[in-house]
């Protein structure tokens, strides 16, 4: 594939990443503040209740959807630098955080299922987004720093 | 600094997505009204406490759900603290795809509830909920010392379904989307501990 279209491929990759990490932070953002404030979620069924509700839905003391706040917002910080800049450290640095993304939701669809046996329509959202942001940062990665 | 084009689009995006989020969240928090006492309290639903009380609290509840067993003496104990100024209803919500025995509990108490019973039965549904079964539900029945013949009938009426499914329909009009919801006064109680349902109530009532 030639240069020119590797990058646009690229540029391309990480629009999609950054309105879908935008969409990210605002699932964590809206499902935060119920965990803060003690509200109930607008859910599909009565999952999102019980997770909140649920003590492994703070590991570390810290709610579950902090984390996806967190990450969410250094990948849209990361993809709109990379507008600007060309260092492939930010490209790393989006797929480290992705990756860390996929584990994390891993582990905690893992706990919904298994542990607290009620599932978050808004988890179940973000994990499929960071699934796809994760998918995204690895093209990139792979056709950036290969060149493939 | 000059952005790039790539730069300003993503701002927009930015921009974009947040004026959309605010536009929704301004709709969406508009302040809610109080909805009405004939659309929560039917005339059929069971209630306990002062008929002609001003302040109301309406719960919709499953028999089966842990939440509401640990809500129940709570409830109890609000009921029989401001018996005079509260009427307290009760209204059916059963979660059929997480309590299989939701709805049998529900019918049997409705089924009672027609041999004048149906706060007897509540106190049985309740304190058996761990080891619910059919046999248990149905036994119920024997331990009310109802007319078991009656009952048997009863629990099988269409007309006590439909209005368990009244209830839910209802319920889910109204934004229940978990068990236990609380109205008061018409208005949806947001509840994040123990002690909130108690100091709405005590607030409500001393307005």
């Amino acid at each position: 594939m030639s240069q020119t279209k590797v990058i646009a491929k690229s540029i391309f990759y990480n629009r999609i990443i950054f309105f879908l990490s935008i969409i990210g932070f605002f699932i964590a953002i809206y499902v935060l503040q119920s965990f803060l404030r003690g509200s109930s979620i607008i859910c599909v069924n009565s999952g999102c209740e019980i997770v909140r509700k649920s003590s492994s839905s703070y590991p570390f003391g810290i709610p579950v959807p902090a984390f996806g706040l967190l990450g969410y917002a250094f990948l849209i910080l990361l993809s709109f630098v990379r507008t600007t800049a060309t260092n492939k450290n930010f490209i790393y640095g989006q797929l480290g955080i992705a990756t860390f993304g996929i584990l994390f939701l891993g582990w905690f669809t893992y706990t919904e299922i298994f542990v607290i046996k009620a599932i978050c329509t808004w988890c179940a959202i973000s994990a499929v987004n960071m699934a796809i942001i994760f998918v995204l940062a690895l093209l990139t990665a792979r056709r950036e720093i290969f060149n493939k | 600094m000059k952005l790039s084009g790539e730069s300003k689009l993503f701002i927009g995006i930015l921009l974009a997505t947040v004026a959309i989020i605010a536009g929704a969240v301004f709709f969406m928090s508009q302040p809610e009204k109080t909805l009405s006492r004939s659309d929560l309290l039917p005339s059929d639903t069971y209630t306990k406490g002062n008929k002609n009380a001003s302040s109301y609290l309406v719960e919709f509840s499953d028999f089966q759900c842990p939440a509401c067993g640990t809500f129940k003496p709570l409830v109890d104990g609000i009921i029989t603290k401001y018996k005079d100024k509260l009427l307290f209803g009760y209204r059916h919500f059963p979660l059929y795809n997480t309590h299989p025995f939701a709805e049998k509990a529900a019918l049997a108490a409705e089924a009672a509830g027609r041999q004048g019973k149906f706060w007897e039965m509540y106190e049985y549904l309740f304190e058996n909920q761990q080891k619910f079964s059919d046999e248990v539900i149905m036994e119920g029945a024997t331990v009310l010392k109802l007319d078991k013949e009656k009952f048997d009938k009863d629990i099988n009426d269409p007309k006590l379904k439909d209005k368990i499914n009244r209830d839910v329909a209802a319920g889910n009009s109204l934004g229940v989307n978990a068990t236990p919801t609380f109205f008061l006064n018409g208005k949806k109680l947001n509840i994040s501990s123990f002690d909130d349902l108690e100091n709405s109530v005590k607030a409500e009532i001393n307005k």
